[in-house]
């Protein structure tokens, strides 16, 4: 269970402050698959970082008796001038995982070949993208932070994901996403963070045609 | 599959100790590899950096003549001081320069600002250790200098130098990290210090009324007994320990303060 009470975040701004998130709740249960939707600015990517640990909230709580990957996203979690390998070793270390079998589990997944043994700097966005997914589900994380990470992967390592992740019913998902079609696959509750709060809908797709609509009120105008 | 350990939030202080300890040393490698490279004996260079740079400067003050001083010998002052100027240098600017290669790491809950700047620190003063060591051991098998005359004072001074260097350093971070100003005057400030520090002389060759401030500059004093402890009585060595780790005490504190401050990059 993640349970999120109240949770406020604001920057700093040349001029003023900038509130992203006005007192953010959500409970997440063990197995369930959340997607959260809103627009380039809304406080996505904040959110995922303040429940991920990354950063800490002004105000509110963030309680969990789940253990929480790292935000999966095109960037961050990976040391680029270390190759694949020696990542996934450091981050055992890290984890304090039993790197055995997990090598093993990663070169299957990710199918990354001999290039887990180049720099990860040399990698391509797709390829990273792996890799980090790969490492998480290697860990076993009771729940996964998804940001933008599942996009960067090819329709055959999506597939893969799609069996991995059915096959873990107890894993639940935090994700954030601008391609619905990942959020379709993933994804069985959905969100919309508008103004700071997180606005809850019955169903998936209800999330998903009210986002829309936000979308083209706002091209509109 | 293995179960990754759980959540970390509000965990004990024996615990989390431990996790800081493990996250330093996975780091620890995690330097080591990418400084050097995993290929055959590139982690030679961890250390043999610091001594080319010792040895360089060890010949070019022989060539000048730099120390007319009496029964200083000319390669132990300048194992001593050059070591000492390498670890403070050294010690300073990279931890206050290692945010760069670090920053991704910090998408990981359990890696703080903390560990990746004590890594550093810990990481630089084991460099510059081990070359200061080689050299020594070279120079005494050699008959160049001689044994020290009390070891136990060497390691002792050699530590409470790191110490100052290592609690500086976390200052600079935590400066450098706040203020983009500070961290290119930081630059000009570790070329001012070099001279002040304390390795191109001794307190008792410079005048009465320098003397006191010079002994006010916590590196002079653990400079100041490394050479005593190095050379025996003849050098007339000046310096209090209690007020080095008065010093120490404050500095590292005030350092680790400013940290828990910043633990992961979300500040402001």
């Amino acid at each position: 269970m993640l349970r999120i009470l109240n949770l406020r975040k604001s920057y700093l701004k040349n001029r003023g402050i900038h509130p992203v998130l006005k007192g953010v709740n959500l409970t997440l249960s063990q197995g369930e698959r959340v997607a959260i939707l809103g627009q380039n600015g809304a406080g996505k990517s904040t959110l995922i970082r303040l429940i991920g640990g990354i950063e800490e909230a002004d105000e509110g709580y963030i309680q969990s008796s789940m253990s929480i990957s790292w935000p999966l996203g095109y960037t961050g979690g990976m040391q680029g001038s270390l190759t694949g390998l020696d990542n996934i070793l450091f981050l055992c270390k890290i984890y304090d995982v039993q790197p055995h079998g997990i090598v093993e589990y990663i070169e299957d997944f990710t199918e990354l070949g001999s290039f887990l043994n180049e720099p990860v700097k040399t990698y391509s966005t797709g390829m990273r993208g792996r890799l980090n997914f790969a490492l998480s589900m290697a860990f076993n994380f009771d729940c996964l932070l998804i940001d933008e990470g599942l996009s960067a992967g090819d329709m055959r390592f999506a597939e893969r994901t799609r069996l991995a992740l059915l096959k873990k019913k107890q894993q639940s998902i935090l994700m954030v996403s601008h391609s619905m079609e990942s959020i379709l696959d993933f994804c069985d509750t959905g969100y919309v963070l508008e103004d700071g709060v997180l606005v809850s809908f019955s169903s998936l797709s209800e999330a998903i045609q009210y986002y829309r609509h936000t979308l083209n009120l706002a091209n509109s105008s | 599959m293995i179960s990754s350990s759980k959540k970390i939030e509000g965990t004990p202080l024996l615990d989390s100790t431990k996790v800081q300890i493990r996250v330093i040393k996975a780091l620890f490698v995690r330097e080591m590899i990418t400084h050097y490279g995993r290929k055959n004996l590139g982690f030679i260079w961890m250390f043999g950096e610091p001594m080319i740079f010792t040895i360089g400067i060890i010949c070019l003050w022989i060539a000048l003549r730099k120390t007319t001083h009496g029964t200083m010998p000319i390669v132990g002052f300048a194992i001593t001081g050059y070591s000492s100027v390498l670890l403070w240098r050294h010690c300073i600017t990279r931890i206050t320069h290692s945010l760069k290669a670090n920053s991704a790491l910090l998408y990981h809950r359990n890696i703080t600002l903390l560990d990746i700047a004590l890594t550093r620190g810990i990481f630089e003063f084991s460099a510059v250790s081990v070359s200061g060591f080689l050299l020594s051991t070279f120079f005494i098998l050699t008959n160049v200098i001689n044994y020290p005359a009390d070891i136990l004072k060497v390691i002792c001074a050699w530590i409470l130098l790191g110490w100052t260097c290592i609690s500086v350093g976390l200052i600079f971070f935590y400066l450098s990290i706040k203020s983009e100003f500070f961290s290119r005057a930081s630059t000009v400030l570790m070329y001012v210090s070099v001279p002040l520090f304390g390795a191109m002389y001794m307190v008792s060759w410079i005048p009465k009324e320098a003397q006191k401030i010079a002994l006010l500059i916590p590196t002079v004093n653990s400079i100041e007994m490394l050479r005593e402890g190095f050379f025996g009585q003849i050098v007339k060595a000046r310096y209090s320990i209690s007020y080095l780790v008065t010093f120490n005490i404050f500095c590292f504190c005030l350092g680790l303060f400013l940290m828990s401050r910043i633990k992961k990059l979300g500040f402001e």
